[in-house]
């Protein structure tokens, strides 16, 4: 909630003004601020109106790390702690998150997306019955289209991913 | 869904029309892209694993790379690195079945055990597709099925297997029984 406190002053609003605007007490805004109140998403959405912010869902990046382990064809990621996938069904949330990322993403050409299309190509290839999602024709409909000039290069990934994941599915 | 990239049999009959104007020496068809040559297209498949069986023949990557670019397919299509798995097979050579042959280039198959030992390893679900395809390839062929042979290399494959590859394993070989 630091932001909300960089705002306050860079506005130059005392914590009164803004909790007077915002209609929540001084003591509660300190609150939040300080990182020690549980406010509601109501409440966060009238703080931020109030301070010409809006409130907004996004996707946090995948765990590339762990999907690396799974087969994703990137190079070793280095994360501070891998937190691991441990089931099947873990790993394929983590690859369908992965792709919604991309949705948001500012490069939809990067290499991690190209590795992510590359393992969803190879799993709805050999293991059909992992993928059935209608969600996926559409990331397999780009990348039939968008990817066509490096086509080449996502059948490489490809084999790279299923000689990884086929010790794991 | 639409396949990103399925090779047809137009596409594989292409290919071994070039191959044979075009390389030299002995190769071999092996993989999923067989099935869709022999008219048996039951999946999308990208890759076309296709091996030279020679010292001579390796050095002709660059005609491969050619003659994939001539049909308009990515050259990476044309895929080498069961090369390595055939080499591990010590038997492998009584094993090919010729599928064309002119003057300068024969191109081989495998018999359905030698398909057997190239599948197994790796045993995907596209894998167990392409190996029961195969084997009613080879039995509408009338070739004859090694049956006690493929029994004793499903025990071995038993013996070390996980639970997960094992419950497969077994549903596989009582397919083919």
């Amino acid at each position: 909630m630091q932001s909300i406190k960089t705002l306050r002053i860079h506005l130059g609003l005392s914590q009164k003004d803004l909790a007077e605007r915002a209609r929540v007490s001084v003591a509660f805004l300190r609150l939040v601020e300080n990182r020690k109140g549980n406010p509601s998403l109501a409440v966060l959405d009238k703080i931020g109106a109030t301070l010409g912010m809006e409130l907004q869902w996004k996707p946090t990046p995948p765990r590339w790390g762990a999907l690396t382990h799974w087969g994703v064809p990137l190079q070793q990621v280095k994360e501070k702690s891998v937190q691991s996938i441990t089931s099947v069904g873990e790993f394929l949330h983590e690859l369908k998150r992965a792709l919604l990322f991309f949705e948001e993403s500012s490069d939809p050409f990067s290499r991690e997306h190209e590795a992510v299309l590359a393992t969803v190509w190879a799993i709805t290839s050999h293991y059909p019955s992992y993928l059935k999602e209608e969600v996926l024709q559409t990331h397999l409909s780009r990348l039939s289209a968008d990817y066509k000039p490096s086509l080449g290069r996502m059948i490489k990934l490809k084999r790279i991913a299923l000689a990884h994941l086929c010790k794991k599915l | 869904m639409k396949p990103v990239l399925s090779l047809n049999k137009k596409h594989l009959q292409n290919f071994i029309r070039l191959a044979q104007a075009r390389l030299k020496g002995r190769w071999a068809l092996i993989g999923g892209s067989l099935l869709p040559l022999l008219g048996k297209e039951i999946r999308a498949t990208s890759d076309i694993d296709f091996i030279g069986l020679g010292e001579n023949e390796a050095k002709q990557n660059l005609s491969l790379m050619e003659i994939a670019e001539e049909l308009k397919l990515p050259i990476e299509t044309v895929n080498q690195a069961g090369a390595l798995f055939l080499s591990r097979i010590s038997d492998y050579e009584n094993a090919l079945i010729l599928l064309s042959k002119t003057e300068n280039c024969q191109i081989y198959r495998p018999n359905f055990l030698l398909y057997l030992k190239l599948k197994l390893p790796r045993l995907t679900e596209s894998d167990q597709k392409d190996i029961l395809a195969y084997y009613e390839y080879c039995s509408e062929q009338k070739e004859k099925t090694p049956h006690k042979e493929i029994e004793r290399l499903f025990a071995k494959e038993l013996k070390d297997a996980d639970p997960a590859r094992a419950k497969k394993l077994t549903a596989l070989l009582s397919r083919l029984r």
